[in-house]
């Protein structure tokens, strides 16, 4: 009888421990799956910013074509583009002020490829720890209204948070 | 007796929950999709528009290497050159990125006008994207069609 009993209690040990481990294995990788999707959720949101933020770079009125019947392109004035880029460059404290706004912690190049290569920086700013940043690169004409020539670029925005 | 019923059922749903989450995890799109769709989404109009060093359109030469042929640029005919000028532009983007592509430009009588492919054989169906088509007309009325396949 007291051997039954010895028995029964090492078969409800043995099974309570089995239990804790299969629970602490299930709590191991719930965490590692967590910090797997909190990975994948960052560089996730790091593309997206870089979608929005070339979405309000291609639409600036500063940089975007005036008189091109656009067939739903993204067209760039190269004039303006200069001229802009040129600006921010010179007047760090305000310029930036004013773009920081929209474009936060990020740069944006524009790189003619064809016919002529080219390439112009349009915004540069980081103040973050980061230092590393994941670029996108969206297809974009560059068209000179005076020589009347669309050059195929890339516009290339990459984030740093 | 209990016990272990209740381990085994422990057991199973942590395996069901891991069968699901392998699943899921498959079948969500990755983060550099995003980067490649915004890459081959609009590559096909901007090239299209673009000037090259004839003085032309690619449009314009692609539609003259459809039709008359009476286009030429340098020592090469609309088609050579316009050909030449789009695995060009098409290497420093896609290629680059190291995205395996081919691109198909067609007429709507359904002459091939250029074929181009890089690191992807269209003779072999398998994991393709196709980016949607582009359709433009050319000066000398007919209606083309641009087709670029991703392959992944």
């Amino acid at each position: 009888m007291k051997k039954k009993a010895q028995i029964q209690s090492g078969e409800s040990i043995t099974v309570v421990i089995i239990v804790v481990i299969l629970i602490i294995l299930g709590l191991v990788f719930g965490f590692s799956r967590e910090q797997s999707a909190n990975t994948e959720a960052k560089a996730q949101q790091e593309q997206l910013s870089a979608v929005r933020i070339t979405e309000l770079a291609t639409n600036l009125d500063e940089l975007k074509c005036s008189r091109y019947e656009s067939t739903g392109d993204v067209c760039i004035d190269i004039y303006k583009a200069k001229a802009l880029a040129e600006i921010i460059k010179e007047d760090k404290e305000d310029a930036y002020k004013n773009y920081y706004e929209m474009f936060r912690n990020s740069q944006i190049n524009i790189s003619i490829i064809y016919p002529n290569v080219e390439n112009i920086q349009i915004y540069d700013y980081n103040d973050s720890i980061n230092k590393s940043s994941k670029t996108s690169f969206t297809p974009i004409l560059v068209w000179d209204p005076v020589r009347n020539v669309k050059s195929f670029a890339l516009m290339e925005v990459s984030t740093y948070n | 007796m209990g016990l272990i019923v209740i381990v085994i059922l422990i057991t199973l749903v942590l395996f069901f929950v891991l069968a699901f989450d392998a699943n899921k995890a498959q079948n969500k799109p990755s983060p550099a999709s995003f980067s490649q769709d915004k890459l081959t989404g609009t590559l096909g109009t901007t090239l299209l528009e673009t000037t090259t060093t004839c003085g032309r359109s690619v449009k314009e030469l692609l539609g003259d290497c459809a039709s008359y042929k009476e286009i030429s640029c340098g020592t090469e005919d609309s088609c050579t050159y316009v050909n030449n000028t789009i695995v060009n532009i098409t290497n420093r983007t896609l290629a680059i990125s190291g995205i395996k592509y081919f691109i198909n430009i067609s007429s709507t009588e359904g002459k091939t006008t250029t074929f181009i492919e890089s690191g992807c054989d269209p003779d072999k169906p398998g994991n393709w994207k196709t980016v949607p088509l582009t359709s433009f007309s050319t000066e000398y009325g007919s209606t083309m069609r641009f087709q670029l396949t991703i392959c992944t």
